[in-house]
Formats: C-alpha cells, sequence, structure tokens
C-alpha cells in the first residue's frame, strides 16, 4: 500500500488507501493494429493482456446528450456548495481517480498483478478521462496509415463495403487519429506516438523505444512477437481501390493524412 | 471494436482466468440510511455520527447517477454480450463482480474522508437502488428508516424542495408508497444486511431504538446517539419562515404531533385510497 493522492484542494493529509497501476492503453482508430500490439507486449514477463474491454467508454463515454458521462455526472452532484462532493472538497481528477482505483483492482484481479494493456480502440475518445481514472497509465497512440486502416475497416465488416460505409470509415479514421493527437498534445510525457509501418520495418528499434517508454523488459520478445501476429495486416488492400474511390478518400482524409506525413503517393 | 483479434494461439495471459469469488473481506463497512424523503434519514444519521467510530456529511446523491442500476447493468450487459465474448466474459467476470469492483472505488472516496471511521451516507433516493448498492458495497449495511405516511406527506408538503412531490398531495402519498414499500422490501430479502428502523421507536424510545441499532451495527451503544435525537432536529420542515431554515437544528419540542388532522376529508380519503394499504401493511393504523 502506498499513499494516493486523494485531494489537491482541499489541502488535507493524504490518505493511505491503495495504489493505483499503472496500465497502459493503445490508442487509435479501429483496425490499427493495436490488439496485436497489446498481446506482444505480453511478451514481456511485465504486461499481461486479455481480449478488447469495451468497458471504459460505456462508463465515461458520451451520455444521451452527448455529454461524457463521468463529468456531467460530477457536475450535477457537485453544483451546490451543499452536496456532498463540494463539501467534501472533491474534485474531478480526484473523483475520476477514486472511480478508476476500484476498476484498476479488477483488471488487476485477472492480470496476476502484472500491467494490464487494453487495446480497446473506442478508448482514445475518452483518453483524457482515463488518465484521470487511471493516474499511473501509459498511453500509445499506434498511428496507422488511413488507407490500410478505411481498407481494414470494410474487409472487417466494421463498415459496410458502400459508398456510405466508406465515408463513414474515413470520418472515423479522422477522428480516432485527431483525437489521439489532441490527447498527445494534453499529456505529452504520458502518450507515445508509435507508427505501425515503422513497428513493422524497424521493429527492433521501435519496441526499444516503446519498452524504453513503459519501463518494461524483455523487448526482443515483444518484437518478435508483433512481427508473427501481424502479417495479416500488412495487405496494402487499398491498391485495389477505384479512382473514384481514391478520389473521394483524398477529399476526406489528405488534410490528416498530410498532417500526420503519410504521402499521397499513388497516383 | 477492431476485429483483430489475436491469434488464440500463443500467450499464457490470454486463457481464461477462473472468477473471483464476491469477497466481503477487506470491504468498507460503511452504512446506508435509506427510507422515503422527509422520514428522518438526517436526524438519524447524524446521530449514528455521534457515535466516536461513525462519520457522516451531506447526502452524496451522485451514486443515483454513477450506478443507476440500469445504467451499470446496461454497460456490463453491453460489454458481456458482445459477440467474440468480450473481456468480462473471457475473465468470468459477472454482474456482481463488476458492480463490486464499481463500488471499490466509491468506497476509497468515502473512507479517504472518514480517516478510518464507518462511513454513513443517508441519500433518501438510494432506497430506489439498495439492490445494487448491495453489489456494489458488498460489507455495506443499511438501516431503513419508516415513519408514517402522513407525517412525510405533511413534511413533504411544508419542504419547499425543489421535487415533484413538494406541492402535489397525491405525488407526495405516491412518493411515500414507492419509498416505503422498496424499504421494507430490501429488509426483507436482506435480513442479515438490513434492518427497519421506526421513526416513531426512534424518537419515543431512543435509548431502546439505538441500542438495536448499533448491536445490528455490530458497534456499542452510544448515549450520545440519543442525546442528539432528543436535542436536535435536522432538516425539518417546521419553524421555517425563511428560505435557508430547513437546514437549521430545530427543538423536538416544537415540532407539530399530528399535523394531518389538519387535512381535509378530501385529501384523507386521497390519503388513505393511495397509501392506505401500504400504512396497514408497514402496520401503522
Amino acid at each position: 500500500m502506498v499513499k494516493l493522492k486523494t485531494e489537491q484542494a482541499w489541502g488535507q493529509q493524504d490518505v493511505v488507501l491503495a495504489e493505483p497501476s499503472s496500465p497502459v492503453f493503445i490508442l487509435g482508430a479501429p483496425c490499427s493494429d493495436a490488439a496485436s500490439l497489446a498481446t506482444s507486449l505480453t511478451a514481456s514477463k511485465d504486461f499481461w493482456t486479455s481480449t478488447e474491454s469495451h468497458l471504459l467508454y460505456s462508463l465515461a463515454g458520451p451520455d444521451e446528450d452527448g455529454e461524457a458521462k463521468l463529468h456531467s455526472m460530477f457536475q450535477k452532484a457537485s453544483a451546490n456548495e451543499s452536496f456532498w462532493l463540494s463539501k467534501n472538497r472533491v474534485v474531478f481528477p480526484e473523483f475520476a481517480s477514486f472511480i478508476g482505483l476500484g476498476i484498476d483492482q479488477m483488471f488487476l484481479s485477472r492480470s496476476n498483478k502484472k500491467r494490464w494493456v487494453e487495446a480497446s480502440s473506442e478508448n482514445t475518445l475518452i483518453a483524457p478521462d482515463l488518465s484521470y481514472m487511471f493516474p499511473k497509465a501509459l498511453f500509445i497512440h499506434l498511428l496507422r496509415d488511413g488507407r490500410d486502416v478505411v481498407a481494414l475497416m470494410l474487409k472487417h465488416g466494421m463498415q459496410e463495403d458502400s459508398e456510405e460505409g466508406f465515408i463513414a470509415a474515413c470520418k472515423m479514421w479522422n477522428i480516432y487519429v485527431q483525437r489521439s493527437l489532441e490527447f498527445q498534445e494534453m499529456f505529452p510525457d504520458r502518450a507515445l506516438e508509435v507508427r505501425h509501418e515503422q513497428l513493422l520495418h524497424s521493429t527492433e528499434t521501435q519496441v526499444l523505444w516503446i519498452m524504453n517508454f513503459l519501463k518494461g523488459s524483455g523487448p526482443a520478445a515483444v518484437g518478435g512477437h508483433f512481427v508473427s501476429q501481424s502479417h495479416a495486416f500488412q495487405e496494402r488492400l487499398w491498391e485495389d481501390w477505384d479512382s473514384a474511390r481514391r478520389e473521394r478518400f483524398i477529399d476526406l482524409c489528405a488534410g490528416r493524412m498530410t498532417e500526420v506525413g503519410y504521402a499521397l503517393d499513388w497516383y | 471494436m477492431t476485429n483483430e483479434e489475436p491469434s488464440a494461439a500463443s500467450l499464457p495471459s490470454e486463457q481464461a482466468t477462473p472468477a473471483a469469488p464476491l469477497q466481503a473481506e477487506g470491504r468498507s463497512k460503511g452504512v446506508f440510511v435509506i427510507g422515503c424523503p422527509r422520514s428522518g434519514t438526517s436526524v438519524l444519521s447524524w446521530s449514528l455520527a455521534a457515535h466516536p467510530n461513525f462519520w457522516t456529511s451531506a447526502e452524496s446523491d451522485y451514486l443515483l447517477d454513477l450506478f443507476g442500476s440500469v445504467d451499470l447493468h446496461a454497460a456490463f450487459k453491453r460489454a458481456a454480450s458482445r459477440p467474440d465474448g468480450g473481456w468480462l466474459t473471457k475473465n468470468n467476470v459477472g454482474y456482481r463482480e463488476f458492480a463490486s469492483a464499481m463500488g471499490r472505488g466509491v468506497e476509497y472516496l468515502y473512507e479517504s474522508r472518514s480517516k478510518g471511521k464507518r462511513w454513513v451516507d443517508s441519500t433518501p433516493g438510494y432506497t430506489l437502488m439498495a439492490e445494487t448498492l448491495s453489489m456494489t458495497c458488498p460489507a455495506s449495511q443499511f438501516l431503513h428508516i419508516v415513519r408514517d405516511g402522513r407525517a412525510v406527506v405533511c413534511s413533504m408538503l411544508k419542504s419547499g424542495f425543489n421535487t415533484d412531490w413538494s406541492d402535489d398531495f397525491k405525488k407526495a402519498c405516491h412518493a411515500w408508497v414507492r419509498y416505503a414499500s422498496l424499504g421494507q422490501r430490501f429488509v426483507a430479502a436482506h435480513p442479515g444486511r438490513a434492518m427497519e428502523v421506526r421513526y416513531g421507536d426512534m424518537t419515543a424510545r431512543p435509548e431502546e431504538t439505538f441500542k438495536k441499532v448499533f448491536s445490528f451495527l455490530g458497534d456499542e451503544y452510544t448515549p450520545k446517539a440519543v442525546d442528539l435525537i432528543m436535542t436536535k432536529r435536522i432538516n425539518s420542515s417546521y419553524g421555517n419562515e425563511k428560505e435557508g431554515d430547513i437546514r437549521k437544528e430545530k427543538d423536538p419540542a416544537a415540532a407539530p404531533k399530528r399535523p394531518w388532522e389538519e387535512w381535509s376529508t378530501q385529501q384523507t380519503a386521497r390519503f388513505n385510497k393511495i397509501a392506505g394499504p401500504t400504512m396497514l401493511d408497514l402496520g401503522f393504523s
């Protein structure tokens, strides 16, 4: 047991309760190969993962009015000085960290106390709240070429292989990358951007970089596992797109692609 | 969301983990005072907090939004019923364990303020989600305070609160029936964890009542709880002349004795029609 920082504003002494662990969240658009990276990390003795939880977004994502649930609930519950949260001077980061602590312990109960790795892609949309809920968590933004991501979304049925589905997939890649970049800017010390293509082609270097950031051991095993896991996702399915689809992709994603340094070199 | 499910081949950590039994050991022994609004939930919790081992504060309310049973269960169902089985299923996490994990953080928050004492929360709305709370906080205990529905309705209508029952006689009657019935059913379903406390007993025979209450809670009786109930009323609906007066402590001797005797014949008939069966069920004449 160590001290959990329980109060910033109140100024009372820290209370010894429980230690939040140091989980790892892999952010990025769906079909960016986050699951392979998560699984590969478990080749190190320090990490554990399972299937994607798809749990945290239900708890902290938007409510029916589009407001982040934890935020809106906290604001409502602390709107008056006589309310419990106000009276006890609970601030949002502290509140979120307590809610996260119980969830953290649930994951730890399965990870055998190893650092748990969560790769549900929709966590990308609530990453700032996750950073408060899990104050010692680190985040890897797995960035992947939008063309690959969109093509895989269609291939795996995440979006219908139609004009509408294609547009939806393009928008999805855009927004997930945008949110990841925003998070990196907000929390530069807690987020690391990794390119999928570099991870495949310079695996050793990239994994060393990741493990250094995560302060994890056993990078060689992790790298080997990633290469073996990721074969299925190296396909350049977008090369089969017709010119209309290519044009549509350019229309929707050119800005983001160039912003993050992908060349639109297929013409 | 992604379909890039890793191959089932390789790593030991991917294998399903046996379910952990729901443990009450090591969990926070908090107390939820439940009951209909205007039933004496506040004065009971502050009386408990007169005991050196207990602590209370304002009504927390936020658990209604955080755990509102539908939301918590919906989140669980969404995550557990995915085509790929999902994390919860793969790791044998059932709803009870999931709820308990969610509650652990809340318990830590209470503990961070109660500084080692047992926390008491007297949010009346938690009567509506007591079943969920029994899972989120598996070592907590519940006191259901029951007060004569006629007195409760009178107090609701004089409360000045911004609620639908504070200025509507019929809604006040229905609210009492709902809360009192749910609380009664909860106590019946959880005899080891929940106890009914009668407001009338607490005020007329406080020593005897608090001895039973502290015995149920597994703690020593303290006369300080009786001192408080004999000398103070908290959040009472009488003697309020201006906004905010309801929060002032009042002299119990000044409380009106049977305010419902001023009801019209029509109001009495309406109350009997709506709340009569519940009154009889709870042993009120």
